[in-house]
Order: structure tokens, then sequence, then C-alpha cells
């Protein structure tokens, strides 16, 4: 086999997959939520998430600087998390949403920045921490971290007695969820900072939830990357997978886009915990790895790979990205119409669940509050701007309506070749537009016979005669068509299949386009995606409409 | 929802080889081949691992996730993970996987029966 336009196997591997899910047709949203919120959570890359993590930081530094009594203060913020955060189960989304609102909200008074909203870290888009990350009160290995948590004693003596005074002090139904949870006293807690396991009189070393500053979070500036599997688990395929689901649970997890239904958002579930694609994958592989599983086993490890996790800074812009991605599920349901709430009895259970460990932008306790409080973000009134996977939700029909009329290119097609010849202002016209592609090709193929081997094809733009195949990320690469089935007894299955192929918007795809040339010639080819088969699907026709 | 299509037992445990040493290969069928729009998705119930973390991947080495409990009690209880196969790791109804064991500790190693207690393949019907 010659030539390629393709980078790694592994790319070549994903184009397909993220064909097959549908996800490459559906056109861009191309506005803000639709709810005109006063907040806007920005892209952390962004020129206003980077002004906003200037915020951000001035923020943090405030709450290091508070008293351990402070209910603002930063480590008495992240024992928030500590002792009553859950994961695994069906409330994991909705108690980070107020969690993070809150939190919000502390920032915005602490940093006189009354404008803040958390950026969110897009990990899809950028497989490595923002970054403005390393800078200052935003890296928990920054000297402004060091007189708390230079070591576990200099930690104890600061925290410790200010966190008895509050346990001390807690509500009743606090102590009992605090009970659920196991932690019926307030040593049995503390074990889970200093990773002492009491039936062996010992300390696992990678249950420390206490990170000393130098080791606080393993990834640096000089090494920002995640590693090739942590970058697998947030890529295109995994989240576009984790936003398929249409019910909000089912106890197929399969069929879920949440995890396990549990008796409560402190217990554990009957049975084994089910994980949701989003949990399971992106969010727990993003948060070990930049505490060092893997490369630090078996710990101790950085703050991010155990409960006291919103120790590091990094936590809430990860955490911004998971409720965006929440969000993202939620319009996608609305779009199609369908529930994007647990219905009857299950969201009577799920809404009444207590959150009770809040703390406001006041520094009040937030007191008794509920899940239904926080399934929808006009609580804190933000809305996110858009970030991977928006392409999910459909758009919507009366804008489709107004698209100018379309022309028609007919191709010529010869021994699996077509040559389309194509007007030069469309194709600019294409070149130059956002959003969905202006030129979209109909291809039509012979179905596959019943023995046909090859069932997947890529469609293959403008390459030069030595490219037979090529990888996602290739300039002539315009996805993959996949038949599925042998349904030779089935009627109507003989005949030929008409796909609607968005032609790819990269110049190297139409290299004749020259400021003279009042058309384009274009090749379109169709190529086994798995390689040379003999008995190839004979191409049948081409025709490519512009807009 | 209507359930998803049941899952067709694991055909076989065969002992691994290079390239992708250290692992266990699993191979499962379908139950019947997709039809459009179906998807095939893994389902995995996991023993108590602590913090080591298993890599799945297909039959020549390409990430198909890495299962990473989060926080001790994660790793200290068992867990049902699904991860969802790309439709090139399914050749003829058969889907061919490796898994592995490695991190907290451990050096890279096939998992047991008790860290990795379940296997099993589904086809999740077309989205709406």
């Amino acid at each position: 086999m010659t030539g390629t336009g393709s980078g790694t196997s592994r790319r070549h591997f994903l184009k397909a997959s993220i064909a097959a899910l549908g996800a490459t047709a559906l056109p861009k949203r191309m506005a803000f939520g639709q709810a005109g919120a006063k907040y806007i959570r920005h892209n952390a890359t962004s020129e206003a998430g980077k002004r906003a993590l200037d915020s951000y930081a001035k923020g943090v530094e405030a709450m290091l600087k508070l008293p351990p009594e402070h209910p603002q203060n930063w480590f008495r913020n992240a024992f928030i998390h500590l002792m009553d955060c859950p994961h695994g189960n069906w409330w994991f989304y909705v108690w980070h949403r107020g969690y993070l609102g809150y939190f919000e909200q502390t920032i915005r008074s602490l940093s006189g920045d009354n404008e803040f909203a958390m950026p969110y870290w897009d990990w899809t888009q950028l497989p490595q921490i923002p970054d403005q990350m390393f800078e200052g009160a935003l890296n928990p290995q920054d000297a402004r971290f060091e007189p708390y948590t230079r070591n576990l004693s200099a930690f104890t003596s600061f925290i410790q007695p200010a966190l008895k005074k509050y346990w001390q002090n807690l509500k009743f139904d606090q102590v009992g969820q605090l009970k659920k949870r196991g932690y019926t006293q307030f040593d049995k807690m503390w074990n889970d900072v200093t990773g002492l396991d009491p039936k062996q009189k010992a300390g696992i070393s990678g249950n420390i939830s206490y990170a000393t500053t130098c080791a606080s979070r393993y990834l640096t500036r000089d090494n920002p990357k995640l590693d090739e599997k942590t970058t697998y688990d947030v890529s295109p395929f995994i989240i576009y997978s984790g936003l398929l689901p249409v019910d909000f649970y089912n106890s197929d997890i399969t069929e879920s886009f949440n995890s396990s239904k549990t008796q409560s958002h402190n217990t554990p579930p009957a049975g084994p915990d089910s994980f949701s694609v989003l949990e399971g994958f992106p969010h727990n592989k993003v948060h070990n790895y930049i505490g060092g599983v893997g490369p630090l086993d078996p710990g101790p490890y950085g703050n991010m790979t155990n409960f006291l996790s919103p120790v590091d800074p990094v936590f809430f812009l990860h955490h911004s990205n998971m409720d965006r991605l929440w969000d993202v599920w939620t319009r996608k349901q609305k779009s199609l119409g369908l529930p994007y709430l647990p219905v009857g009895q299950d969201w009577d259970t799920y809404s009444r669940e207590p959150f009770l460990f809040y703390v406001n932008g006041k520094g009040e306790y937030v007191g008794p509050s509920s899940a239904g409080d926080y399934v929808s973000m006009e609580k804190f009134d933000y809305e996110y701007e858009p970030g991977f996977g928006e392409d999910v939700i459909k758009p919507a029909p009366p804008a489709l309506l107004k698209k100018p009329p379309v022309a028609l290119s007919r191709g010529t097609v010869k021994a699996n070749r077509a040559q389309v010849a194509l007007p030069g202002a469309a194709v600019k016209n294409h070149l130059a537009q956002e959003g969905g592609a202006a030129m979209r090709a109909q291809v039509t193929v012979a179905r596959p016979g019943p023995d046909a081997i090859a069932r997947e094809f890529d469609i293959i733009v403008g390459a030069p005669p030595d490219v037979t195949e090529v990888g996602a990320d290739s300039p002539y690469y315009a996805g993959t068509i996949a038949f599925f089935g042998k349904m030779a007894s089935m009627t109507g299955m003989e005949s030929d299949v008409t796909f609607s192929v968005p032609l790819p918007r990269k110049p190297q795809a139409f290299h004749g386009l020259g400021a003279a040339a009042a058309n384009v010639s274009v090749e379109i080819r169709l190529v086994p995606t798995q390689g040379p088969q003999e008995g190839v699907t004979p191409l049948k026709a081409v025709n490519v409409r512009a807009q | 929802m209507a359930a998803s299509i049941i899952a067709v037992a694991m055909l076989a445990f065969i002992a691994s080889s290079a390239p992708c040493s250290h692992s266990r290969e699993l191979t499962f069928t379908l139950p019947h081949t997709l039809a459009p729009g179906e998807s095939a998705w893994l389902v995995l119930k996991v023993g108590a691992i602590g913090h080591a973390e298993i890599q799945v991947t297909t039959s020549d080495c390409r990430q198909m996730g890495t299962i990473s409990p989060f926080g001790p009690r994660a790793a200290s209880r068992s867990g049902t993970y699904s991860l969802p196969v790309p439709p090139s790791a399914i050749s003829n109804r058969h889907v061919t996987v490796r898994v592995s064991l490695n991190g907290g500790g451990e050096t890279e190693r096939p998992p047991t029966s008790r860290e990795l207690i379940e296997s099993s393949i589904r086809v999740r019907p077309a989205p709406k």
C-alpha cells in the first residue's frame, strides 16, 4: 500500500468509530445557551477564559489566607468534597453542580470580579493542563500553599482543630449523612486524610488524600500533557459515546447517562457500582492521572487522585467541563423531545436527596437543600461558551429553511472514481464558511452482497493518486460509510444506497482552485477502510450540492 | 427505553502473546451483526483493585479505555464499567480485546478472576 494522508493508526481507528456514531453528520451549534444567563463559563483557553483565570487566582489566594475557622478557607472548602461528594451514583452531576456553583460565588466575592464564572477545561480539545494553571495560586505546588501543606504535621495543626470544632457543631441530619458515609466519628474521616487503615493498623500510601506541596500535582509546566491512555479516555469517540444514552438513568449501564441508582448519595449501591461512560472514563482518568496514578505508583499521589482533590485548583476546571457535558446532554435531550430528568417516583427520590454541607458566596452555611434545587443552571444563572460535543444537539429546523437554494454538480463515474466539476466560487464559500459544511456530496454505491467482506469505506476527496488510505486527520478524508448486516433475504436490500457526505473544509482537497478558474475538477473515491479488498462495492454516482 | 439486546457469553480466555504482553485476550461474539445505528459495548465488572488500573485494548493494542477507580472508596469496591467498542474492532461478529492490570504498585499482568470478575458484550440499539 502506498502513501497516506493519515497520522497514526489510532486516529485511523477513531475516525470510523465517530462516523459510525453519526456525530460527524450533525452541524455545530453556533450560539451560546438559549437562556441569556448572567454569567458565562468560558473555555479556559479563550481570552475571556484567561481573564477569568486571573480572577480565579486572586480568589484562591484570598481563600488560602482565610483562617481555618472560616467556612470559605481554601482547605475547608475542599473538606466539603471529602465529607459529602457522591461518586458512582446518579447524584454525581447534580451534587457537583451545587458545589461548583457556590464555589463560583465565593471566587466572585473574594476576587472582586463581579462577572466571574468558572472557566472549563475542555480536555477533548486540549489534552493537557492549561498553561495558566501552573502559575501562582492556581498551582498547588506554589509557595502560597507551602505554609499549610509542606508536611502532614503542618497541615494537621493548621486545619484539624477548626475541623473538629465544626464537626462538634454539626446538625443532626448532617451527622446522619456522615454516618451513611461511614464517618461515625471524626477520626474515621481523618483516616481518609492520612490513608490510615484501622483494620491493617497501617497507612495505605495510595489512599492518602493529603499531599505535600511539592507532590501535590504530578503534571508540571514542563510536562503538562495527558498520557496516551488518558487522552483516549477524553477523545471524541468516548465523549460522543457518553452523550449517546437517551435515559437519565437506566439499570442497563450502557443505556444510562448517569451511574448507579443508590439509596442515598452517601451510600454505595446494593450491588456493584455501575459507572456511566463520562464519569467512569474521562472523569476518573483525568483525576487520577493528574494525581500521578501510574507514574507515582503506589503513591502517595497528588491531590487530584483522592477526595481532597479540590485542593488542586484544576479540580474546578475539570468539573466545570463535566457539568458542561451534562448541559450538552440535557440540551440534546430537549432537542429530541426526550426526558432529561428522572420522571415519576424516580424524580421524587432523586430530587429530595438532601445536600447539607454547602457554603455560599457570603461564607454562610447553605443549610438544608436538596438535589432538585440544582438540576437547573438557572439556580446560579450561568451558561457555557460552546465546547466539544455541541454537535450532538440537533439544529432547529427553521434555521435550515432560511438557507439559500443549492446548486447541483453532477459527476461522472469510472472505475470507482468520480470526477466532479465544482464552481470555484462555491468552493471558496465552502472553505470560508464556519459550522456545517456548505458542500455535500451525494455518494451512491451498490450495497455489498451477502458475502462481501468490505463493509466500511472511506471517502477520499481531491487526493493525489498515490494516496490510497487516509486517517481522520487527513485533509482528503470526508468520512466513512458503513454497511451492516447480511440481510440478503430481506426485500429491498439489493438496491443502491446514497449517503450525504460533507466535503472536507481543507484547501488541499480542492488543489485545482485558482483565482482565475471558474470550475475546480475534484476526484472523489471510495476505498475500503480496512485496506484493499476484492469485490469492492462499486461507486455508482456522485453529485455535489453547494449552498 | 427498551433494554439492550442481550449479551453473548465470552468465548475464550486465551493466554497472551506479543505485542501486548502481560495481558489476557478475551473474545466475544455479538448476538447478531450490527444493524445501522447499533453499537457494541463491553461491560466489565471489576473487583477491588485499589489504585491499580485495568487497561483495555484491541487485539492489536489500540486503546479502548482504562478503568481507573477514583478515590479510596471506589478503589475498595467492585464496580461495573461499560465502554464502547469501535466498529473497526469488530470482525464478522467477533470482538477480541486484551485486558491487563497495572499501576497501584502492580507490575503489568493479566487481571485475576477476582480483579476482573465478569465481562460481556452488549448491543446497544440505534439512537432515536
